[in-house]
């Protein structure tokens, strides 16, 4: 299976789609006892894709002992001389838990003969079990500070006997809570402050490869509801969710009691409204600096409420935003806050950030309510990856989210990476793709480029294959429907860079899809490259003439190319053209007879992919061009369509021959403009008769791929902007993030 | 292209915390008299550039159409020796995140406790620039975990 551009994909004839709903089963098969807070201990094995453990040496800075079963850690005669060990436990299996404790705890094997206090710092940068050293967290990056990045302030400490082997434990939970709040999981760095003195021989404590006895973090937390739809009617909204069950092995040490559910109108609930554990709440407080209201306050064990104007009427064609909290009999709301005998224990800053939420938009005339929201903690406007029916997969910020896209819930715990994720994840099936697993290829701001297993977030590799950043997404080759013209034994990732620093060497890498391994870099003024400015947009991959299309910036004129084709073989550059600067994908026609190329705020051509001959163009005015074209119909004539600042536009491309000839394409208006404030890109497909966008008044915008009327819409958040959609064709969903943090899923049609 | 007015002098923060501290020295044994040593505060001076302008020294207004990117260098002084993150929060005018970056760096024991990173937010050819996402945004510089001080920046269309 392939993805396109905007988040359709061709799901072919085949057992793939189904395998991959097969892989995303929910872990836990749910037991009838109702509980709430419960208590169950984590054991970071050697089996685990997520999560490690290793040894950082100063006296062997640039060993990895990644697979040692026993770690060491000593202060010795400073710095340059100690040893440091590194934890990171994986969290899989816990996708969606308010947090209220969190003990890590580390059998200590072997002391020497001094009482050392042993600190804990949570590490602020990615490091992986198999490369990380004293110098180094990856293969060849530093860290910013030999000997590990990490906070300087201890989470916790703990005294270790010099006399006395046995299980320590330091207390972990507000960073743990951070990790659930939106900060990445990179776990964390135990050192023996060197105060205390020369240490040479410190601990030893069993990794988790050793035999029994690992690392492990003993967690207390309620879980999350789940399930949670809205469905509005005139002046009213209902909300129906599923209540916890204890996860089997836990202890639980409440009984669950019910819920609490807050509630703002035409803005989301905010992430610092955090009911206190064990005070009791009534209809009508209000919680928060955004005063959120508290609408519902049961203790029923119930599992649908209907707000038809609790506190105040609800106002048709407004965004209802509710949060629901589980809560059990002791009053411990599904917060990120730790446990405190009366009242709320220190709270991460985001406290409610991933409680379930969801919007109702009550309607005298339709129901319009999101079929699910998704909090991603960061405004990103970038669609999410999908995999039909299985997952959607978004960057934001730092993190990667696996989502659920039939009912919204987080698969796993987000992926923290090193750097900003600004494209859309491309997304390749293991049925498809020569690695034979479930991935998203991610090229981010931290200049690495990385490959993760979306079935369990685990990095299966990450490379920085030209040191600069990426802002674009990546593009996929695939071995599979490559023709006998591509001759590399597995499919190719590729990207460009966008290096603002110059305006002519960028550079557009080719990487092995299954191990990351550089197979050929195009680089700007270097031999007989011409000029290559930054690049802003996904590769487009052109199977029938087996070339790869991009497009790039170009010094703020005409004067460098603005659009290449490589042979991906080889990376070989075989046409450019000085279009004028662009920001877009290029897009190749359903039969590869006709690229089109959007020129930011100029013109949108269309190109021979084999000549690189302009067949025509056509420049609406408004501003110019700001999208890709979105290209229906089989074969010639095509219609495309794509937006300009106001409006979205349609027009039918034709030639006067076949095939077409240079000059010989015209652009024929089919509708246009329709005005959409500040308009995404549109989407549509073959096949689909309407087309959406998102736009700048917090609204998906339905208009009719036809007529280009914009019949109806769906409102997200009024004071949002709207990001690029993306379609689930198998669930019939309209995906699309927001710049409120927010990603919203609508049924469609509209 | 580089903008006239945008590398016009300008020093946006100089923070400090409320960190000073007073160390007492000496003890019983000591020969000397006990005397209170006065900690420096940590300080920190944020520079924002389009990083396509090779002189600025800092500006807090952008505009979007003409704008590369920005680049946030950060000097501190006065840092307690050892390993310290700093990071920085580029949140836009609705309020809401729009990235972080995460820098650590190290502090020599007996230094002055200074230290730069520099760090660069894209903004050309984003979703910023796409979506004409212009006000004021915001940049929000931590150390350790604390917030050390917020400014706007204007990216104006």
């Amino acid at each position: 299976m392939l993805e396109t551009r905007f988040g359709l994909r061709r799901c072919r004839p085949s057992l793939s789609c189904l395998s991959l709903v097969a892989l995303f089963v929910f872990l836990f098969l749910p037991s009838a006892n109702l509980s709430a807070r419960e208590k169950k201990t984590l054991i970071l094995t050697s089996s685990q894709s997520r999560g490690g453990d290793t040894l950082l040496d100063a006296s062997s800075g640039t060993t990895n002992f990644g697979t040692a079963t026993s770690l060491n850690v000593a202060a010795r005669s400073g710095t340059g001389s100690a040893a440091r060990s590194i934890v990171q436990f994986d969290f899989t299996s816990f996708p969606s838990i308010a947090v209220k404790r969190a003990d890590m705890s580390l059998v200590v094997t072997a002391v020497g003969n001094k009482t050392g206090s042993y600190e804990v710092h949570s590490i602020t940068s990615l490091w992986t079990e198999s490369a990380a050293t004293w110098n180094n967290r990856v293969t060849n990056t530093a860290w910013n500070a030999a000997g590990g990045d990490y906070n300087a302030t201890a989470t916790a400490a703990t005294t270790i006997n010099g006399n006395t082997p046995g299980t320590y434990t330091w207390g972990i939970t507000a960073d743990v809570q951070s990790w659930y709040s939106g900060t990445q999981n990179f776990g964390h760095l135990i050192l023996e402050i060197p105060s205390g003195g020369n240490d040479p021989a410190g601990v030893n404590f069993n990794s988790r490869e050793a035999a029994s006895g690992q690392p492990s973090v003993a967690l207390t937390f309620l879980q999350q509801v789940s399930n949670l739809k809205a469905t509005a009617g005139n002046g009213t909204v209902t909300l129906t969710w599923t209540n916890p069950t204890t996860f089997s092995g836990s202890t639980s040490l409440e009984n669950y009691a019910g819920v609490l559910i807050l509630r703002q109108v035409d803005k989301p609930v905010s992430a610092t409204s955090i009911p206190a554990d064990g005070t009791t709440y009534s209809a009508c407080n209000t919680i928060g600096a955004n005063s959120d209201v508290v609408v519902f306050a049961d203790n029923t064990n119930a599992t649908t409420f209907t707000d038809s104007g609790v506190c105040s009427a609800l106002v048709n064609d407004h965004a209802y935003s509710y949060k629901v909290f589980a809560v059990d009999t002791a009053h411990y709301y599904s917060t990120e806050c730790s446990t405190a005998t009366s009242g709320s224990g220190a709270c991460a800053t985001n406290a409610s950030a991933i409680v379930p939420e969801v919007i109702g938009i009550p309607s005298a005339t339709a129901a319009t309510q999101a079929t699910w929201v998704f909090n991603t903690l960061a405004g990103s406007l970038s669609a999410p990856g999908l995999n039909p029916g299985a997952s959607a997969v978004a960057g934001s910020n730092t993190l990667l989210y696996d989502i659920n896209p039939s009912t919204g819930a987080p698969v796993a715990p987000p992926v923290g990476i090193g750097g900003a994720i600004s494209g859309r994840p491309t997304l390749m099936d293991s049925v498809d793709g020569s690695l034979g697993q479930n991935v998203a290829y991610v090229p981010a701001q931290d200049n690495f480029l990385y490959a993760i297993n979306t079935d369990t977030g685990a990095i299966t590799w990450l490379v920085n294959p030209a040191s600069a950043q990426f802002v674009a997404s990546a593009g996929i080759q695939a071995k599979l429907f490559a023709g006998a013209s591509y001759t590399l034994p597995k499919d190719l990732v590729v990207a460009g860079t966008h290096n603002g620093t110059t305006t002519s060497a960028n550079k557009f890498v080719a990487v092995n899809g299954d191990t990351g391994a550089t197979v050929w870099t195009v680089t700007g003024l270097s031999g007989t490259t011409p000029a290559l400015d930054i690049v802003n947009s996904a590769p487009a991959i052109d199977y029938v003439h087996n070339a790869i299309w991009f497009t790039s910036r170009s010094n703020a004129g005409t004067a460098q190319p603005s659009l290449w084709k490589l042979d991906p073989v080889l990376g070989t550059v075989l046409f450019t053209a000085k279009l004028g600067p662009s920001d877009y994908s290029p897009t190749v026609s359903t039969g590869s007879d006709v690229l089109f190329v959007s020129v930011t705020g100029g013109a949108l051509y269309a190109i021979d992919p084999v000549s690189g001959a302009t067949f025509g163009s056509i420049n609406p005015g408004d501003g110019g061009l700001h999208s890709s074209a979105a290209v229906t119909s089989p074969s010639l004539p095509y219609t495309v369509v794509f937006s300009t600042s106001t409006k979205v536009w349609a027009y039918q491309f034709s030639c006067s021959s076949n095939p077409c000839v240079a000059g010989g394409g015209t652009f024929t208006l089919l509708w246009g403009g329709t005005t959409v404030t500040n308009p995404s890109a549109p989407l549509t497909y073959w096949g689909a008769t309407k087309v959406y966008v998102g736009g700048g008044d917090g609204k998906i915008h339905e208009l009719d791929l036809a007529t280009g009327v914009d019949s109806k819409q769906r409102l997200l958040n009024p004071t949002a902007t709207i990001g690029d959609v993306a379609l689930d064709i198998t669930l019939s969903r309209v995906i699309a993030a927001a710049s409120d943090g927010r990603i919203y899923s609508f049924a469609y049609p509209f | 292209m580089k903008l006239p007015n945008i590398c016009r002098a300008s020093q946006l923060f100089l923070a400090t915390m409320a960190l000073t501290a007073i160390r007492l020295a000496g003890c019983a044994e000591s020969s000397q008299p006990p005397q209170n040593i006065l900690t420096p505060p940590v300080a920190m001076v944020l520079t924002v550039c389009d990083t396509s302008n090779e002189t600025c020294v800092g500006s807090i207004n952008f505009s979007l159409g003409s704008v590369r990117d920005l680049s946030f260098s950060v000097a501190w002084q006065n840092v307690p020796a050892g390993t310290h993150t700093q990071q920085i929060a580029f949140v836009q005018p609705n309020g809401v995140v729009y990235q972080t970056i995460s820098h650590s760096f190290a502090v020599a024991d007996g230094t002055t406790g200074s230290a730069t990173t520099s760090d660069v937010v894209p903004v050309a050819g984003t979703y910023i620039t796409q979506r004409s996402l212009a006000g004021d945004w915001s940049v929000e510089v931590s150390l350790d975990g604390k917030l050390i001080r917020s400014e706007k920046v204007q990216l104006g269309l």
